[in-house]
């Protein structure tokens, strides 16, 4: 099965194209805030060169989530309109699975939530055992365990933290296996990302009539 | 050929398929007002999760209507800017997206320049006149007020614009201070529409030596000043209020409109944007006007991706394209 992976959820960006677990070509990046998104770019030019068409993938993944509002949502909207117009099914990634499943040990992955508040969970073996959360940044120095991230900023608040390079071969295997779990949406369009953040939360400023 | 355009600049989710006569297949918008409007304005944050929880749905909408499927699209047209950064780019990466899936051609369009376009979609009768131009184009949403001079398809020069805010936003705080939500301009239209627009004269400001800037922040000021020292006034005479505030607007976009009319010798006037749908600002200016006076079809007038979709047609009959770098502007100049 052929399968476009894309993460857009948290930096470092990854596209990755593959057959099965076998990788045919993928792109780790750091996408610029003043540059346009080129996850679409790459992969055209990457398919252009190696003769791959579009309408050859079998298969979408994208990270849904939690992660940067923006960066969630562009990623997941060009894996929905991507699967919605080649007419096949997607499969979603949680972003803090994703960057537990590089480890065996129990470990708490963390992502920046913003406004030092942190998105945070507990696998062991690359299974859950908390389910996702936000916590203040005081929070996290009281964690007893392993805590991994791959954002490098993270270590200004806790300096034992180890940082990750997010590796394409994992978010792969973990695509293949959310598949073989049945985690597929049948209707692309139905996904949306996983905010955790809920609109009442984001948006008391409104409440008090500021605009 | 087929043209699906995509308008998400702001808070309305716009699909649209449009032929290169400019004849509307299907037009589809989806409306966010219903979300925004406890709030008192479109929030952000929200306008970005509702594109990308509805973009596809309207899409498949949009293709439903005209009985068309992706595949028989051959051009993709989507609003770059200017607007809301993270609403334009759920449009711009829906658009990429389908280019990149589907190799189909894609380009970027001006949403003020859509606007214009507007006048040319299938029923209005400039559409169907030869050479039209030159023209002048007042451009009046809530987000906008511009006096564009059209020399030619795709050829324009902007003569005037407001210095602070737009016409309809200075409408829509009005209304807001009355306690009414968004968005203003409807309701302050229906409360003005038994008044009487002599009740109060409100400040009409001019620039020397701009004759076609427009400033609508100190009317506003002036607006809300009078509604707080008038308690007994706002009790008694809203419709009247309401009336006077409209028809200050309305005065002021009329006159520049009909001064650059007359300056640039133009054929005719164009008048586009969510406030070209008002009846005042409608009944006015082709009454006073000395040259004929275009405007869309109401549906057209207010935000809509049939006008994004003829104008990247023009586009792309020129020979543009853009690709999959292509990026969001929250600001853009008509060019």
């Amino acid at each position: 099965m052929k399968i476009l992976s894309i993460n857009n959820a948290f930096q470092p960006s990854i596209t990755a194209f593959s057959e099965n677990e076998k990788i045919i070509f993928s792109i780790t990046a750091y996408q610029k805030d003043d540059w346009p998104n080129n996850i679409l770019y790459v992969t055209k030019t990457m398919f252009d060169s190696l003769g791959i068409a579009p309408k050859d993938i079998e298969l979408v993944s994208v990270v849904y989530g939690p992660g940067s509002f923006t960066g969630t949502r562009v990623g997941v909207i060009e894996g929905k309109i991507t699967s919605y117009a080649l007419n096949i099914p997607i499969v979603p990634v949680n972003s803090l699975k994703f960057i537990a499943a590089h480890f065996k040990e129990e470990v708490h992955p963390i992502l920046p939530a913003g406004k030092n508040e942190y998105f945070i969970a507990k696998f062991n073996n690359g299974e859950r055992v908390e389910k996702d959360r936000i916590e203040k940044k005081e929070f996290l120095k009281e964690i007893n365990g392993i805590l991994v991230s791959p954002c490098e900023e993270i270590k200004d608040i806790i300096s034992n933290l180890i940082i990750i390079n997010p590796d394409p071969e994992v978010l792969i295997s973990l695509t293949l296996k959310e598949y073989a779990d049945g985690n597929i949406f049948k209707d692309p369009l139905s996904l949306n990302p996983l905010y955790l953040h809920a609109i009442d939360t984001i948006f008391k400023k409104y409440k008090n009539g500021r605009n | 050929m087929i043209i699906l355009g995509i308008e998400t600049s702001c808070d309305d989710t716009a699909i649209s398929l449009v032929n290169e006569k400019g004849t509307v297949l299907s037009n589809v918008v989806s409306s966010q007002e219903v979300f925004h409007k406890n709030f008192g304005g479109i929030v952000p944050e929200i306008a970005s999760r509702k594109h990308s929880e509805l973009i596809g749905y309207a899409i498949t909408e949009t293709l439903k209507i005209a009985g068309k499927s992706l595949e028989d699209i051959d051009l993709i047209s989507v609003t770059k800017g200017p607007g809301l950064v993270g609403s334009l780019i759920i449009g711009v990466e829906t658009a990429k997206a389908i280019s990149f899936a589907l190799n189909k051609p894609l380009i970027g369009i001006n949403h003020l320049e859509g606007h214009i376009y507007s006048l040319f979609l299938g029923g209005p009768k400039l559409s169907k006149i030869k050479n039209p131009f030159p023209l002048i184009i007042l451009i009046v949403s809530g987000g906008h007020t511009e006096l564009v001079l059209m020399e030619n398809h795709l050829k324009y020069r902007v003569i005037g614009r407001t210095r602070d805010d737009a016409a309809g936003e200075a409408i829509d705080k009005f209304a807001r201070f009355l306690g009414y939500g968004y968005p203003g301009g409807p309701l302050i239209e229906k409360l003005g529409i038994n008044g009487n627009p002599e009740f109060h004269k409100f400040p009409h400001l001019t620039f020397k030596g701009s004759p076609y800037e427009f400033s609508f922040s100190g009317l506003k000021t002036a607006g809300i000043y009078f509604l707080e020292k008038n308690p007994a006034a706002v009790k008694n005479n809203l419709n009247d209020i309401a009336a006077s505030f409209e028809k200050t607007v309305v005065d002021i976009l009329t006159e520049r409109t009909i001064r650059a009319a007359v300056d640039y010798k133009v054929k005719g006037i164009g008048v586009v944007g969510g406030v070209s749908a008002n009846k005042r600002l409608r009944k006015t200016l082709t009454t006073e006007a000395p040259v004929e006076v275009f405007l869309p079809e109401k549906t057209f007038s207010t935000d809509n991706a049939a006008m994004i979709a003829l104008a990247g047609y023009r586009h792309f009959e020129r020979g543009e394209k853009d690709n999959l770098l292509l990026d969001v502007y929250s600001r853009l100049e008509i060019e």
